[in-house]
């Protein structure tokens, strides 16, 4: 397959071939002197119109000439021969913080999935396990860099390895539009023939009695588990005391546990008191600002924010933090759990936390440890819907990539010009003996 | 025997050429002269008149019939004979000849060939060869070796420019054969208005038109014609004006043989297809004027 570095160098070859083959073809040809002493007998006439009907050297001359125009243009365009047939680069994106050995163990089954015949590429993508949407982003610089490298390659198809809960998919939403085609999600969890849970698997149990509590019912789950059923996840709500740590090597059976602890006080274990506090303000969580009477009685102290295993979960308007969680250390055998602290005072009687406003702070709450609450099914949804409404083409193209990039300079081989030159020049050549040898008949 | 002209003149060996009429008083020769005297071959007696040489009294005439008879002879006289040769460019046609003949090789062995016939009468032979450099003159000479010098003078010429013959006559004499070797596309016209004066003193004049066979039957094609003395690009030679152009060369040819006859001239064609020695023949027997009916046809060549 030939490309060109300057293409436009090709297509004003073409336009000089066409009208190379008009002007030869209609061209009125001067007839051949003859040297008569009695050529003053010859009847005056034109002598232009001769002959419009070509030889057949003429169309000999027509093809030596375009082959001579051809192969001087392809000389100046740079000119790049790659392999005949164009091939399909398969990405391969996945969680640059993955261990290697998971990456080692992926690559049979995914190399199953995958059609014959595509050369697959891994790239690894920082932070992909929290937002898918950085692939889009890696994707692209890596792609854009190899079609220019190989241009056999005529097409990109991308594959994303997530996990079956993402913290976020803005990412994903922001760059899905700069990827033309469609891409294929695969699930980490299915790799490693993990089950998902379902979000619906999720129990509240307040540990502390207190009628009308407004926290345990904004923290409620609005779909319940059934009766006698296990759920994959319990919210444990410590309102006016702590939660007992040594206690949760007892629970065995759930699978993961989330402790909320959320003093009616609004000082946590752990926070410092203020000496003075505002008692309305705005609470920030997952993007959604609820502003209300809370009252600000605490900080976090110095020893928790300097605790590797506490992240912050919502803020304050001011930026500082209302609520962390800490990742709990679990045993072999124990499920995975997380004590959540929240630094809020909320005053009885207000509904503002089951407002559509609070909604961030109760998925903050709600969420599994480690915040990743979304699951793949929903993006691939997404994609699926997206993928028929657009009609996208099934693969990204190559050459869109290459038009967005510099044009390489230079052809491929290097000796590639000096031969199309030198064919050029031959043509010349042979074309002026051609001559000659029509002039002296 | 010169070297190229071997055949030749072994053909055209033992050809006589006498003057067609009684020529001038001279040195003696082998043509009839217009003077009779006593000496040579008898022809009639003639009444004695007061005056004649009584030398010439046949006494035994006298001496049967008691009348007074001169005995009258026949003499014979030499006739100069000067070849006036076109050497202008376009007699070197064809150009690549490839061993082609052409018009000048046919020039060269006529002029040899009759040169040959007219040195074994012991003719005087003169040439004039007129070219684009200017004129060759060999004066009349009668010697042995003429015709080897007229054939170096010949061989060693090169056909170039223009030509012009008619200022040559005026070297001429008026009693002489003159034998104009040519392809007529020079100045005919002045030609032969200078030639009138020579042809009303008794001159003999032969007119040699020679023509190529290229001329007669050109090329087939699409050709740019191009003269080949003026190098003036003339129309296009095609199927279509081919016949217009055979016809108009043909016309010419006509119109040149019967100017020259009206002139009184012997008028002759000979191509470079023609057998030579015989058109030589044809030449030295008067046969040649038979022939001029075919001179006007565009099928050409003759001699």
């Amino acid at each position: 397959m030939l490309t060109f570095a300057a293409p436009w160098i090709m297509w004003l070859a073409g336009v000089g071939v066409l009208a190379l083959g008009t002007l030869h073809l209609l061209s009125v040809r001067q007839p051949p002197e003859l040297l008569l002493p009695t050529a003053r007998f010859v009847p005056d006439g034109t002598s232009r119109a001769v002959a419009r009907r070509p030889r057949p050297n003429d169309l000999l001359l027509l093809l030596l000439r375009v082959l001579v125009l051809l192969a001087a243009a392809a000389a100046v365009a740079g000119t790049r021969c790659t392999a005949s047939q164009g091939h399909t680069m398969q990405l391969v994106a996945y969680d640059a913080a993955l261990p290697a050995r998971d990456t080692v163990r992926w690559r049979a089954p995914i190399a199953r999935l995958l059609p014959a015949g595509n050369t697959v590429e891994w790239v690894a993508v920082p932070g992909l396990s929290q937002d898918p949407g950085g692939a889009f982003v890696r994707a692209l610089q890596y792609a854009g860099g190899r079609v220019l490298d190989d241009a056999g390659i005529d097409s990109v198809a991308l594959m994303v390895l997530v996990p079956s809960r993402l913290v976020s998919r803005r990412g994903w939403d922001a760059w899905r539009g700069q990827w033309a085609g469609r891409v294929q999600l695969m699930a980490t969890d299915s790799l490693d023939q993990r089950s998902r849970g379902s979000e619906a698997s999720v129990a509240l149990r307040p540990m502390d009695r207190i009628p009308d509590d407004v926290v345990a019912s904004a923290l409620r789950p609005a779909d319940t588990v059934g009766r006698g059923a296990t759920p994959s996840r319990e919210i444990q709500l410590y309102r006016q005391r702590p939660p007992d740590l040594l206690a949760m090597s007892t629970i065995s059976t759930m699978r993961e546990l989330v402790l909320v602890d959320w003093p009616i006080d609004g000082r946590p274990e752990g926070w410092v008191p203020r000496d003075r506090f505002d008692t309305v303000g705005a609470v920030v969580a997952r993007g959604q600002a609820v502003i209300g009477p809370w009252a600000r009685v605490a900080r976090p102290g110095a020893a928790l924010l300097r605790d590797s295993a506490v992240t912050a979960i919502a803020w304050w308007g001011d930026g500082e933090v209302a609520a962390v969680e800490r990742r709990l250390a679990s045993a072999t055998g124990a499920p995975r759990a997380c004590l959540r602290s929240v630094a809020m005072r909320v005053p009885a009687g207000t509904d503002l936390l089951l407002g559509t406003a609070a909604e961030g702070l109760r998925r903050a709450l709600r969420a599994p440890c480690g915040g990743a609450e979304l699951l793949l099914d929903a993006l691939v949804a997404s994609e699926r819907s997206d993928g028929d409404r657009r009609e996208r083409q099934p693969l990204l193209r190559a050459d869109a990539l290459r038009a967005q990039a510099p044009r390489p300079v230079g052809a491929s081989p290097p000796w590639l010009p000096v031969l199309l030159g030198a064919i050029a020049s031959l043509g010349l050549l042979t074309e002026w003996w051609w001559r000659r040898r029509e002039d002296a008949r | 025997m010169i070297a190229g002209y071997g055949a030749l003149l072994d053909a055209v060996r033992g050809l006589r050429w006498s003057a067609p009429h009684r020529v001038g008083a001279a040195l003696p020769g082998v043509h009839r002269s217009t003077q009779r005297g006593t000496a040579g071959e008898f022809t009639e007696y003639r009444l004695y008149r007061p005056g004649d040489d009584p030398r010439a009294l046949d006494w035994k005439l006298l001496a049967r019939s008691d009348r007074p008879f001169v005995r009258l002879t026949e003499d014979r006289a030499l006739w100069s004979t000067w070849f006036l040769i076109d050497a202008s460019a376009s007699m070197a046609f064809p150009p690549d000849a490839r061993g082609e003949i052409t018009k000048w090789d046919v020039v060269r062995q006529l002029t040899v060939g009759l040169a040959s016939v007219v040195h074994q009468a012991a003719d005087p032979i003169g040439l004039l060869m007129a070219h684009g450099d200017g004129t060759v003159r060999m004066l009349p000479r009668t010697r042995r070796g003429t015709v080897a010098e007229i054939g170096r003078l010949l061989d060693g010429a090169r056909c170039s420019g223009t030509a012009s013959l008619a200022p040559l006559i005026a070297e001429l004499p008026a009693r002489a054969r003159l034998i104009i070797v040519t392809d007529g596309l020079g100045d005919e016209v002045a030609l032969r208005t200078q030639l009138r004066p020579l042809l009303v003193q008794g001159a003999s004049v032969h007119y040699i038109h020679v023509v190529a066979e290229a001329e007669l039957n050109p090329p087939a094609g699409i050709h740019r014609a191009r003269d080949l003395e003026t190098q003036q690009l003339h129309g296009v030679l095609g199927a279509s004006e081919r016949a217009a152009y055979l016809r108009a060369f043909a016309a010419f040819r006509a119109e040149l043989a019967s100017a020259w006859r009206a002139l009184g001239a012997h008028y002759a064609m000979v191509s470079t297809a023609s057998d030579l020695p015989r058109s030589i023949r044809a030449l030295v027997t008067g046969a040649s004027d038979h022939l001029a009916t075919d001179a006007g046809s565009a099928d050409g060549p003759q001699g």
